[in-house]
C-alpha cells in the first residue's frame, strides 16, 4: 500500500494516475477543472479512474462516494477524506 | 438512495418506456484491462466472471460495460448510484435473448420496472440498446 497522508500527495498521485489515462493535470493547475467538461473524459475513464484510485490508495469506494464528483479538486477531497492525516 | 433510484427510473419512464444506447471500443476496453486488470470485477458481477470466456475477455466486457451503460441511461441513473457489477446479464439457455438481473441489495430500487437489452459486436466495436418497461402497479 502506498503510504500517502498528505493532501498534496493525494493530488501529486492522482496527477499520475491521470497521465496513465492519457490526461493532463497537474495540482499546480486548478482544481475546479471539471473531468468531464475541461479534461474530456467520458464514463468508462471515470470508472477507471476510480478502479485506479481503489487499487493505489487500497480503500474501496461506496457508489455515492464520487456521484457528485466532478472536479479534480472534488475528486482530491474524496480520497483524502480516507486516507490523509488530521 | 433506494427511494432516490425508484423515483429517478419512474420518471424515467413517465410513459411506461425508456431506452438506453451506449457503444465502446473492444481495443479501448483491451487497454484498458491491461492497465487495471481489477476493472473486470468491477464491471462484471461474479456470476458473469463465471461465465466469461478467457480467450474473449476484453470483447465480453465491452459488451457488457455497453449494455449495463445502456440500462443505466434508460433508467435514468449514472453508474454511480448502480455499480455495473450489480447487474447480471445472462444469455437465456433458449434463444439468443438476455436476461438481466440485479444484485440482491439493489431488487428494491428497480422493482418497478423490467429491462431488456440486447448487445452487438462488429468491426472492434461493442454496442447495445437497453429498454426499460415501467410496471404501472408500481407507479
Amino acid at each position: 500500500m502506498q503510504q500517502v497522508t498528505t493532501r498534496a500527495e493525494v493530488a501529486a498521485t492522482i496527477s499520475e494516475l491521470l497521465a496513465e489515462l492519457g490526461f493532463t493535470w497537474s495540482p499546480g493547475d486548478s482544481e475546479k477543472i471539471h473531468v468531464f467538461d475541461d479534461l474530456g473524459f467520458d464514463s468508462f475513464d471515470g470508472y477507471e479512474l476510480v478502479t485506479m484510485l481503489e487499487d493505489r490508495f487500497e480503500v474501496p469506494s461506496a457508489p455515492e462516494d464520487f456521484a457528485a464528483t466532478f472536479t479534480m479538486g472534488s475528486i482530491v477531497d474524496v480520497v483524502c477524506s480516507k486516507i490523509c492525516a488530521t | 438512495m433506494i427511494d432516490a433510484l425508484r423515483a429517478a427510473a419512474a420518471a424515467a419512464v413517465p410513459s411506461g418506456i425508456s431506452v438506453g444506447v451506449d457503444v465502446v471500443s473492444v481495443e479501448r476496453v483491451r487497454v484498458a484491462l491491461g492497465r487495471t486488470p481489477s476493472l473486470v470485477a468491477n464491471i462484471l458481477s461474479s456470476d458473469e466472471m463465471v461465465s466469461a470466456p478467457a480467450g474473449r475477455l476484453a470483447e465480453f466486457v465491452a459488451g457488457r460495460w455497453a449494455a449495463k451503460e445502456a440500462i443505466c441511461k434508460a433508467l435514468g441513473v449514472g453508474l454511480c448510484q448502480l455499480r455495473p457489477n450489480a447487474i447480471t446479464i445472462t444469455s437465456d439457455a433458449a434463444g439468443p435473448g438476455l436476461t438481466v438481473g440485479f444484485a440482491v441489495d439493489v431488487p428494491a430500487h428497480l422493482s418497478g420496472v423490467h429491462v431488456s437489452v440486447s448487445i452487438t459486436h462488429d468491426a472492434g466495436i461493442a454496442a447495445a440498446v437497453a429498454a426499460v418497461v415501467a410496471d404501472a402497479a408500481a407507479g
